[in-house]
């Protein structure tokens, strides 16, 4: 064994190849240019080269693949929301996350442990009991739980009723789950560039131009590229790369923080998460305590980690897992996030004919990967929007027709 | 803020949810919590800076008009 782990370390053969191709020249033109090379870009030229037969497709990414919110998120997956709307779309995400690692032939590190949101009122009792009425109408598994089976599901949480905010109830949700965000990007990316897809990273569209409402080209820092549609997918930048556009959007972006703790044995199995507190627990399959909760409070474009919110996640982590005292915490960062005032995204046509949004992620994308890829992929297409995503048009703020997703606010994700 | 009585419900959708999200310098209203004191600040989107903060005096002068132009004739 030793042995044969050093003939392979010094073998030709390795290290293994790449997963795919790097780029080279850009071309003069692409059928489809995806600006963004995070999980949603990647997705959606994904299924644009399997499922609809178009290879002339470059994405091209400012910085490298899946190095934005992709890289920066607590990797829920979970479909309770609230709206029909949005329970219909992210339901469908979550089945098609459940099939990925096959789809790809590429583990994505699915785990679905479950989740449990946590109420210390009497009106969040309230809210969970609609959350779960809605919920299972749409054929989601989600229920009201009382103190005793959340003991039991979560043996080490603080059930004590001498803290400030006792648990009253649960909302459990058994579809909840987590995956390896990074893996979910380089499998798509690389099921894309296998079928024709070219990935330039280090490349970034810093002009958009439009003639008689048409995009005909974008510009980069390394030349200009002509297309016949344009799909951006840039999360946090969406507001500055729609102005390139000349479409407004809706969006305010704010920093989202999390953090990590060292690695610990195996002791929490579902994903915990409390809105009274603002936070949310889960333990990866590494051992190491995620740890996230709300947005920081003024708007900004900028990824720094700040002490207070160190110390607001700490406190109200210790007072659901008082164990957690000891932990030593390894990392703490954030992702600028694209928050909309509806917390629903922004998907579909734009005021531009041949221009598509994949925007308004805000803290809740990434659980929207797979079916954003299949949807906006659709789109472009066929040129027709996919019922599931109507309902997220930009359209809907001009006619006062908001999509106002309660279930996807603050430490609920 | 839009005209309320001539304004198109496309104005005031605009006015309500499409803000410019700069990222660059901004001047913003900020209020000290403890003493209820509005003030104007300009503040870096990117570098998070605070780059000066200030009375809302040197911007705004008078009071806003918030006279009902339908209760005028009355
Ligand atoms: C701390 C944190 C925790 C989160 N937790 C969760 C969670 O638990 N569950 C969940 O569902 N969601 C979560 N989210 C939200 C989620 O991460 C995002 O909504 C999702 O990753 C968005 O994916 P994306 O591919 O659209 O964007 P990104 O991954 O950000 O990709 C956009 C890409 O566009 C590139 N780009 C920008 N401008 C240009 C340009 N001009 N030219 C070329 N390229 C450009 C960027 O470099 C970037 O790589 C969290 C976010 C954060 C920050």
């Amino acid at each position: 064994m030793p042995l044969g782990l050093l003939k392979y370390g010094f073998s030709s053969k390795y290290p293994a190849k790449h997963h795919f191709t790097p780029a080279k020249d850009l071309k003069k033109h692409y059928d489809v240019v995806i600006i963004g090379g995070g999980g949603h870009g990647c997705a959606i030229a994904y299924n644009l080269a399997k499922y609809h037969g178009l290879h002339n497709v470059a994405i091209l990414e400012k910085s490298y693949l899946g190095g934005g919110n992709t890289a920066r998120n607590t990797a829920v997956i979970r479909s309770n929301y609230l709206t029909e709307a949005g329970v219909n779309f992210y339901s469908e995400s979550v089945k098609l996350y459940n099939n990925l690692s096959n789809e790809f032939n590429y583990n994505i590190m699915m785990e679905s442990r479950g989740q449990l949101t946590l109420a210390h009122s009497d009106s969040a009792i309230r809210g969970f009991r609609w959350r779960a009425e809605v919920n299972k109408h749409l054929g989601v598994r989600s229920e009201l739980v009382d103190r005793q089976t959340i003991s039991e599901l979560v043996p080490n949480l603080n059930m004590s009723e001498d803290t400030r905010f006792p648990i009253m109830a649960g909302l459990w949700h058994a579809d909840g789950a987590t995956a390896r965000h990074d893996a979910v990007a380089w499998g798509y990316a690389k099921g894309a560039c296998d079928r024709g897809v070219e990935l330039h990273q280090l490349t970034e569209v810093e002009d958009i131009e439009i003639t008689n409402n048409r995009v005909t080209a974008v510009k980069t820092n390394r030349g200009r590229v002509e297309c016949g549609a344009v799909v951006q997918a840039v999360a946090g930048a969406s507001s500055i790369v729609a102005k390139k556009a000349k479409i407004p959007l809706p969006i305010h972006c704010y920093p989202l923080q999390a953090m990590v703790t060292q690695p610990y044995k195996p002791i929490l199995t579902p994903h915990v998460s409390s809105p009274q507190v603002h936070v949310y627990v889960h333990q990866t399959s590494r051992g190491e305590f995620v740890i996230g909760g709300g947005s920081d409070p003024y708007p900004l474009y900028n990824t720094r980690a700040t002490l207070d919110q160190r110390e607001s996640l700490s406190s109200a982590a210790l007072e659901l897992f008082p164990f957690l005292s000891q932990a030593r915490l390894l990392r703490q960062w954030a992702g600028t996030t694209d928050m909309t005032p509806d917390y629903s995204p922004i998907m579909g046509l734009s005021p531009v004919e041949n221009y598509y949004l994949d925007a308004g992620w805000g803290t809740w994308g990434f659980k929207a990967t797979p079916i954003c890829g299949v949807t906006m992929a659709e789109l472009v297409a066929t040129q027709k929007v996919p019922e599931l995503i109507r309902p997220f048009e930009l359209e809907r703020f001009y006619r006062f027709e908001q999509v106002n997703e309660a279930g996807a606010t603050a430490a609920s994700h | 803020m839009p005209d309320h009585i001539a304004s198109s419900s496309r104005d005031w959708a605009e006015y309500v949810f499409f803000h410019d999200n700069n990222a660059g310098i901004v001047t913003e209203w900020w209020c000290h919590i403890a003493s209820s004191f509005w003030f104007l600040a300009e503040r870096n989107t990117v570098t998070d800076e605070i780059i000066r903060t200030f009375k809302t005096d040197e911007l705004f002068h008078g009071r806003a008009d918030v006279t009902d132009p339908k209760s005028e004739s009355k």
